[in-house]
């Protein structure tokens, strides 16, 4: 294949990626709770401002400001369960716990919560972009035959599938993940066998917000660039990937997000990379069309 | 009790009158200014709002204040439209504000200009530079860089640094479309050829397909008309995927912000148009020095823009003491021919209604802009 083509799929993919490293958290919820987790944006613009506050102001090496991230991350996502998602899971009867106006009701105050922490630190940085410092920045060029990456980008393939096999083992391997399992394909029934599902419900939001704050750090670390606003275009696209992937898939967001990233590059090529913007909503509308359940859903109730 | 505390309130209040009648010769003349304050844009709304605030307190202590108070009154359009149209309705309600600055958006300012216009109050912009700004009508005035002088410039000096085929690459907003246009005009007119020319999204964070599919052409040039935010992920990715063609970037990104957000390598070797740059005059390194001593930061053109706008507002007004309106305010701006400020001394065109700035080229080593030529 030409070389010119080779590198723009190559964007391709690595734009994909960060797609799908920012869709793994956001679908871990809604495979559990059905209901999107739409702060999950500001989740990763937090991870970002922690890997920048922990770089500039506290001055602290990479491995601490990792932790910080877990951290702030970890807290973050139990916030926002209390805050947007437990007020609402009031009655523990089926009706209730089914119930569709819990769940948008579950969607609109996530999306309140979120442009809280949006505008809250808008009002703080002024809107400001602010720098990652050089030497904590990835991009150094990698030569791979004729394509050239960065370091970031690698890291940001490694970060997600690793994020991806260790939430398989959770899910697959340990006793939280049963009971997370179980609490995902019927509440209710969950609920009878003993199991404590508001201690399963925050351990989903605290994992899965961990995980956005670590693509937050990631990404900030690979493009250099801090801004209060840059949450909303990244997770829109990890939504996008989160419904072509089938909604409660984690392999199928990740697959998704890296053939959006495709898909877009692709277009690219012939059209002016403005048009392409386009072309993550035409799968998605083409999905919901042709394919409901999404490329590797389930068929749910 | 409650009667000795009545007499006492009503005392304080009769001083205060008394104390006022004292200062009766000083006049208050307020100002509004409407700029993005929140938002994606607060960034630079922020830097306009300290410009003016600088030039405010400066003016008030010189000898040319001529006992007038002058005080401002910002107020945040966000970057839109329809709150530019609201604040206009507001100031022109309040009978003591006599003229108004902003926007920073030439978006914002092409809608509520009109408003002001009919109301027949100034509306003075240091940057909205979209070339319809000054033809919304004689109440509308503009003090900043216009594109037509700034694209003339840039098609000039790519063509005299040996380019002969460029790519452009831009922001579809009003002055990144007018921007890369008029630079593009230019050098097609010297007889240059314009190989590659795409729009990016200003909120996309990567930019490597448009780079890679501009560097494909082989341009001697790759021209930048966007922001600090955009152009700072471009050269980094550029030298990222180890694109070496030369870039030339816009005079908005003579700014120490472009540095910042991308890092001294990333910007090394780079040319750019410069308007505003303290190299360019003592005047303009002397107002750097205050500038960051008072806000901790080196300003950027819009401040640089906006503290010599409000400056030549304030010396207008003061000088029409005591008899200061909305009208004289407009006079004064169209009868004005020159004035001398942190950019040396500039001249207004009266058959145009645009400012003619100095511009110059420059380079940028170690992190910082040096003028050639």
């Amino acid at each position: 294949m030409d070389a010119f083509v080779l590198g723009q799929l190559a964007i391709g993919v690595s734009v994909g990626m960060t797609y799908s490293i920012v869709a793994i958290g956001l679908t871990l919820i809604y495979r559990v709770l059905s209901a999107a987790n739409f702060a999950h944006g500001e989740v990763y613009t937090i991870g970002a401002f922690t890997t920048l506050i922990g770089a500039t102001t506290l001055q602290l090496p990479l491995w601490a400001i990792a932790l910080l991230v877990l951290a702030v991350g970890a807290a973050f996502g139990w916030g926002i369960e209390r805050a947007a998602f437990r007020p609402f899971r009031k009655f523990t009867d089926e009706a209730s716990l089914k119930s569709r106006a819990v769940r948008e009701a579950t969607l609109l105050s996530s999306f309140a919560l979120g442009m809280i922490v949006r505008e809250a630190l808008d009002q703080v940085y002024h809107g400001e972009w602010l720098a990652i410092p050089q030497e904590f920045l990835l991009n150094e060029p990698v030569a791979l035959g004729s394509v050239t990456v960065s370091v970031g980008e690698m890291v940001i393939a490694s970060v997600s599938i690793a994020m991806l096999l260790a939430l398989q083992m959770l899910l697959y391997r340990t006793r939280i993940g049963i009971a997370i399992r179980a609490v995902s394909s019927n509440l209710v029934g969950a609920q009878f066998s003993g199991i404590d599902i508001n201690r399963v419900i925050v351990a989903v939001f605290i994992v899965g917000s961990l995980l956005g704050a670590v693509a937050g750090m990631v990404l900030s670390l690979a493009y250099g660039n801090v801004q209060s606003f840059m949450g909303l275009t990244v997770v829109i696209k990890a939504f996008v990937a989160m419904v072509i992937g089938g909604l409660t898939s984690l392999p199928g967001a990740v697959i998704a997000g890296i053939l959006i990233g495709l898909a877009e590059s692709s277009a690219g090529i012939f059209l002016p990379s403005a048009w392409t913007e386009m072309v993550a909503y035409a799968m998605l509308l083409l999905t919901l069309l042709l394919m409901p359940q999404g490329l590797f859903g389930r068929r749910r109730s | 009790m409650k009667h000795a505390f009545l007499t006492a309130a009503l005392t304080a209040m009769a001083l205060s009158f008394g104390t006022n009648a004292v200062h009766a010769q000083t006049k208050e003349i307020k100002l509004g200014c409407y700029a993005p304050l929140t938002g994606q844009l607060a960034i630079f709304g922020k830097s306009m709002q300290q410009g003016f605030e600088m030039a405010i307190d400066e003016f008030q202590k010189s000898p040319k204040a001529n006992a007038i108070k002058f005080t401002i009154q910002c107020e945040d359009d966000q970057g839109r439209a329809d709150d530019g149209i609201n604040i206009a309705r507001k100031f022109i309600e309040d009978k003591t504000v006599v003229a108004v600055l902003g926007s920073w958006s030439s978006t914002v300012t092409l809608a509520a200009g009109p408003i002001y216009n009919q109301a027949r109050m100034v509306n003075i912009t240091p940057i909205s530079s979209h070339p319809d700004v000054t033809k919304v009508g004689p109440y509308v005035f503009r003090q900043s860089l216009v594109q037509s002088q700034e694209g003339a410039f840039n098609g000039d000096a790519l063509w005299k640094l040996g380019a002969r085929k460029i790519a452009v690459i831009g922001i579809p907003n009003d002055y990144g479309i007018a921007n890369t246009s008029l630079t593009k005009k230019a050098f097609e007119t010297k007889g240059g050829k314009v190989v590659f020319e795409e729009m990016v999204r200003p909120d996309a964070q990567d930019f490597r397909q448009t780079l890679q599919k501009a560097a494909r052409e082989n341009p001697d040039y790759i021209y930048i008309g966007a922001f600090a935010p955009q152009a700072a992920l471009m050269l980094k990715q550029l030298r990222q995927m180890g694109i070496k063609t030369p870039v030339y970037l816009c005079a908005a990104l003579d700014t120490p912000d472009l540095a910042r957000l991308a890092g001294a390598d990333a910007v090394e070797g780079a040319r750019v148009t410069v308007q505003t740059n303290p190299v360019l005059s003592p005047e303009l390194a002397d107002f750097y020095n205050r500038f960051n001593a008072r806000f901790g930061r080196a300003p950027d053109p819009f401040a640089a823009n906006s503290y010599n706008t409000a400056m030549m507002l304030m010396s207008i007004a003061a000088a029409q003491h005591p008899n200061v309106t909305r009208e004289s305010i407009r006079k004064g701006l169209d009868d004005i021919r020159s004035f001398d400020g942190i950019f040396g001394k500039i001249k207004f065109d009266p058959a145009t209604r645009e400012w003619e700035f100095k511009l110059m080229q420059g380079v940028i080593q170690d992190g910082s802009t040096k003028v050639v030529q």
